[in-house]
């Protein structure tokens, strides 16, 4: 068996494959920060909302760059 | 709406994932988000090595997510080296798991940069052009640190994990 643990509760998720145990946590409801992993909040919770900051700049990057190979 | 982004880190012989982790600290045990205090290196040896992935868990409407880079900011103590497998010429393409080592590391063997690379120095499906255009992982960074027998202290410095994306 495979496990993924949630950094950030410590909740533990077992799967014959590692995709299996990945896919259960993904979709549980983090209890230290009451949103799932694929939810932006979860990672605001957990940096004092740096992380949409850093995807601002993340997706800024990847628009400058996508501009400059079409020029 | 945007990509979901985090670092997930691999340890022990059976590959455990921890997703999401906060730290990066470094030490004489094989653990994440471990207490250097609690797990100090003695000097002239080596921490354990870190397995650690570039983690996406949901596009957010984002078409794709590459140029991975990865550096260190802030000195290390004493005459410690920081390396990594992580690099923009003669990349070794995506490693296969090993149970982490706290002997000298056979694939970090390249100094963990100091300043933001030029180009992505870590890969997706073992390239440095590679991309994610669905929830996914990155190649394996692996790093560790190796000490002098005249350090004397630890350190604290910032490890940076940059990612471009895609509307």
């Amino acid at each position: 068996m495979k496990q993924v643990i949630c950094g950030a509760c410590g909740k533990v998720f077992e799967g014959e494959t590692e995709e299996k145990a990945n896919a259960k946590y993904l979709k549980h409801k983090c209890k230290k920060t009451g949103f799932t992993p694929t939810d932006v909040e979860h990672y605001d919770a957990l940096s004092n909302g740096r992380f949409s900051l850093q995807s601002k700049a993340a997706l800024a990057r990847g628009e400058k760059r996508k501009n400059s190979k079409k020029k | 709406m945007a990509a979901t982004v985090a670092i997930a880190e691999f340890n022990t012989v059976s590959e455990t994932k921890t997703a999401s982790i906060t730290n990066t600290n470094m030490g004489d045990t094989d653990a994440v988000n471990l207490d250097p205090v609690a797990y100090p290196v003695t000097p002239g040896d080596y921490t354990y090595e870190k397995w650690q992935k570039i983690e996406v868990t949901a596009m957010g409407g984002s078409s794709s997510i590459d140029n991975l880079k990865i550096w260190r900011t802030g000195a290390l103590g004493g005459s410690a080296a920081h390396l990594t497998n992580a690099r923009e010429t003669t990349y070794g393409g995506a490693e296969t798991f090993a149970t982490p080592l706290v002997t000298v590391s056979t694939i970090a063997l390249q100094t963990m940069p100091s300043t933001e690379p030029t180009d992505a120095n870590l890969g997706i499906g073992g390239s440095l052009t590679g991309a994610l255009s669905a929830a996914g992982l990155s190649d394996y960074l692996i790093h560790q640190i190796g000490t002098d027998a005249g350090d004397v202290a630890g350190s604290t410095s910032t490890m940076n994990y940059q990612y471009d994306e895609t509307a």
